[in-house]
């Protein structure tokens, strides 16, 4: 077994691969913050249906929703150089070709989330029975105050089950982003691999990682929702 | 703007000469893991013992596993193990001669049967326990209740998130790319090796896509149209 | 022809049967009376084990049975060769009205799809359902779901027809067309077992009632005689309580 898997190796490389987690948490907690605050202005921007924007956001969401995250983050890297290269020269001295690749990784996350986080905000928002509107106004509330008293604590917890599987998701998409010269989880496992000749060890602590902080995440959110429904949990 | 319409026209004939290798990874793969997912949601509705345990277990860690990370574990552990492994098997074919696709089918079925499993539990609750009741009251076993009861009425309860797997298995198919397979993403930019120009061909991929799960979505909707008629109810008299 | 003796169930800690014994002879249409908790629902679903029984012993044609540790084989004789009609109908929500009552007939008894056909199409015309023969059911009333719910378990020709409050789900207008369509089966010399609280009916078409209390046979007779001379008081309070369609005291 020794050419194969080695303990010895495993808990000599486990504590090098773990200490590039923040690298991946670092780029969750970014994308989803900015990837968030996207998906509220789209949602709200279809809500509202907009003319010619909602049609452009239904393309926007349909080919975030229809293209691989890889091809997505390549684009971001080589395209926007090339798209808003001289812009960003010219107007902030800033040499995008320069640009660390996480950025890139980051903003075809926040693009990413923009469109199925705002899918989901507008299905949780609809999902609130127009009756519990008409409600509101009846009692004499603005459409505004409606909205943000009534209906969107209630979108909230209806929201909150897919918020949860979404984020785990971007977690383990994380796992891409070593393709682009990252040195997160993945990307140490590699190195060190390339550099002992043993990958097996690197990758496994990965893949142990990976699923121990998942069902954390997991665990998680069950307690935010049971908390939130006075202990009734919907399992998604 | 330095884009070339020349070359990513030729990323994207390149790109749909290899779709039919993504095609046919996603679709085996989804229909093997539609019959594996069942069984296993089936054995853990049904709470047969020891194997429902290990299922719930194995389906709940498994979850947790990334598909790219997946793929670089099981694709190290066949090329370590392989030459030993075909020594006791008999197996005469080099490493080299072996399609890497094969891992590539394995990792996204394991990945896609542990999601169809949890969808098509989460079907099993929305079946009134009477219609199990019925079939059984007319003498059809279990097998029969199932398969002629209660499977169809869960298609139509099943086909949105059915629809959104298949999807991401598409997605999820780009990573064989990484154990050296070419499908469309890296068939796009076989081109761009000459040019050093890579945009055009991740464009390229991204629309061929784009415009596959496009298909995908509108065969979902004709599918969803033509299901569930049964469930529309009437103002009765 | 079908005997139950000492039959036991509990869950968890509540007995819901206490050691029950009944006959039931051929032909005979037997209703089972009682409150809410007596158990008779149960003991009715032990028969084809929709429920499973403790212990006791169900001798069936000649067949005996244990209902401690039931052969997979004999539940399966049970479920064939009787027929259920469920309070809340359980037709298959699939399938279209023709498609109910065949399923059965080609699936359970292999009959040719023709000829299922043709029993279907018979039996749904004797319960007055024939023109809705391609209607799904969520496109028809309870009345009606109840009838092909009948139907289902006529067309399969069983020796007993058990039915679990067959009209206690539904709306009262719909009530009375569908005890005559069971009190037609019952014409037809089939024999029953009827669990309902509906008393005309057990006094037009009833060759025995039993009353049921608290997971015990407390009473049983002719329903004249359990009606106007009952002998336990059990029963005379439960009467009491429940007041005959046709008896309006000014």
């Amino acid at each position: 077994m020794e050419n194969y898997f080695s303990i010895e190796r495993f808990i000599h490389v486990f504590p090098k691969v773990i200490s590039s987690l923040p690298v991946n948490l670092h780029i969750v907690f970014w994308s989803m913050l900015l990837g968030t605050l996207l998906a509220v202005f789209v949602a709200v921007l279809r809500l509202h249906r907009v003319p010619v924007v909602s049609g452009l956001l239904g393309l926007y969401i349909s080919f975030m929703r229809g293209t691989p995250l890889l091809v997505q983050m390549m684009i971001a890297f080589y395209g926007i150089p090339i798209v808003l290269g001289t812009v960003f020269l010219n107007l902030f001295g800033i040499n995008l070709n320069r640009l660390e690749p996480v950025i890139f990784v980051e903003i075809a996350i926040i693009l990413n989330e923009g469109a199925f986080l705002g899918e989901i905000f507008r299905g949780a928002i609809t999902s609130v029975p127009a009756v519990q509107s008409e409600a509101g106004y009846s009692i004499g509330m603005t459409g505004a105050q409606t909205f943000v008293r009534i209906v969107l604590p209630q979108a909230f917890k209806v929201a909150i089950p897919h918020y949860g599987v979404d984020l785990i998701g971007v977690f383990q998409n994380t796992s891409l982003v070593f393709m682009l010269g990252v040195v997160d989880l993945l990307g140490r496992a590699k190195t060190i691999g390339a550099a002992s000749g043993h990958t097996i060890e690197g990758y496994v602590a990965a893949a142990l990682i990976y699923i121990a902080f998942s069902l954390l995440l997991k665990g998680t959110f069950l307690l935010i929702e049971k908390k939130l429904s006075g202990g009734e949990v919907k399992l998604v | 703007m330095s884009f070339s319409v020349s070359s990513f026209w030729e990323s994207l004939v390149s790109a749909l000469a290899y779709a039919p290798v993504t095609i046919k990874l996603t679709a085996i793969t989804f229909v093997v893991s539609l019959v594996l997912g069942t069984i296993i949601a089936t054995i853990r509705y049904y709470k047969i013992p020891v194997l429902s345990q290990i299922f719930a277990v194995f389906v709940t860690a498994y979850l947790g596993l990334p598909t790219m990370v997946a793929i670089l574990l099981y694709n190290i552990i066949f090329m370590t193990c392989y030459a030993d492994v075909a020594n006791v098997l008999h197996i005469t074919v080099p490493i080299s001669e072996v399609d890497p696709i094969i891992i590539g089918y394995f990792v996204l079925i394991l990945g896609t049967s542990c999601s169809v499993s949890e969808s098509v539990r989460g079907a099993f609750r929305g079946i009134d326990k009477v219609q199990f009741e019925a079939g059984y009251s007319i003498g059809l076993g279990k097998f029969k209740t199932l398969t002629r009861v209660i499977y169809p009425q869960m298609v139509p309860i099943l086909l949105p998130g059915l629809q959104n797997s298949l999807i991401g298995l598409l997605k999820a198919s780009n990573l064989v790319s990484a154990i050296s397979v070419i499908e469309i993403m890296t068939g796009a930019l076989l081109p761009s090796l000459l040019y050093y120009s890579y945009l055009e061909g991740y464009v390229a991929a991204a629309l061929v896509y784009w415009l596959i799960g496009i298909g995908i979505e509108v065969i979902g909707y004709l599918a969803e149209k033509n299901s569930g008629k049964y469930l529309k109810q009437v103002a009765t008299g | 022809m079908i005997e139950l003796t000492g039959v036991k169930k509990s869950f968890g800690k509540l007995e819901v049967l206490k050691d029950v014994s009944i006959k039931v002879d051929d032909g005979e249409v037997v209703v089972i009376l009682g409150p809410s908790g007596s158990g008779k629902t149960t003991l009715l679903r032990s028969i084809n084990f929709l429920e499973k029984a403790d212990s006791g012993t169900m001798k069936f044609s000649d067949k005996i049975i244990n209902f401690k540790n039931p052969k997979k084989k004999d539940i399966l004789y049970m479920r064939r060769h009787t027929g259920f009609v469920f309070q809340n109908y359980g037709l298959f929500a699939h399938k279209t009205v023709l498609q109910n009552v065949m399923e059965g007939l080609v699936q359970v008894q292999k009959k040719s799809k023709h000829e299922a056909q043709q029993i279907a199409e018979e039996v749904l015309q004797n319960v007055g359902m024939l023109e809705k023969k391609d209607s799904y059911p969520s496109q028809l009333s309870g009345g009606q779901q109840q009838r092909v719910g009948i139907a289902r378990a006529v067309a399969l020709k069983p020796e007993v027809i058990l039915f679990d409050e067959p009209t206690s789900a539904l709306d009262p207008e719909l009530v009375g067309e569908t005890l005559e369509v069971i009190k037609k089966v019952a014409k037809t010399g089939i024999t029953m077992i009827v669990v309902t609280h509906e008393m005309s009916f057990a006094e037009d078409v009833a060759d025995r009632v039993i009353f049921m209390d608290g997971g015990v046979v407390v009473e049983e007779g002719k329903p004249g005689e359990i009606f106007y001379k009952p002998k336990e008081e059990r029963t005379r309070q439960f009467l009491s309580r429940i007041i005959p369609q046709d008896a309006y005291v000014i």
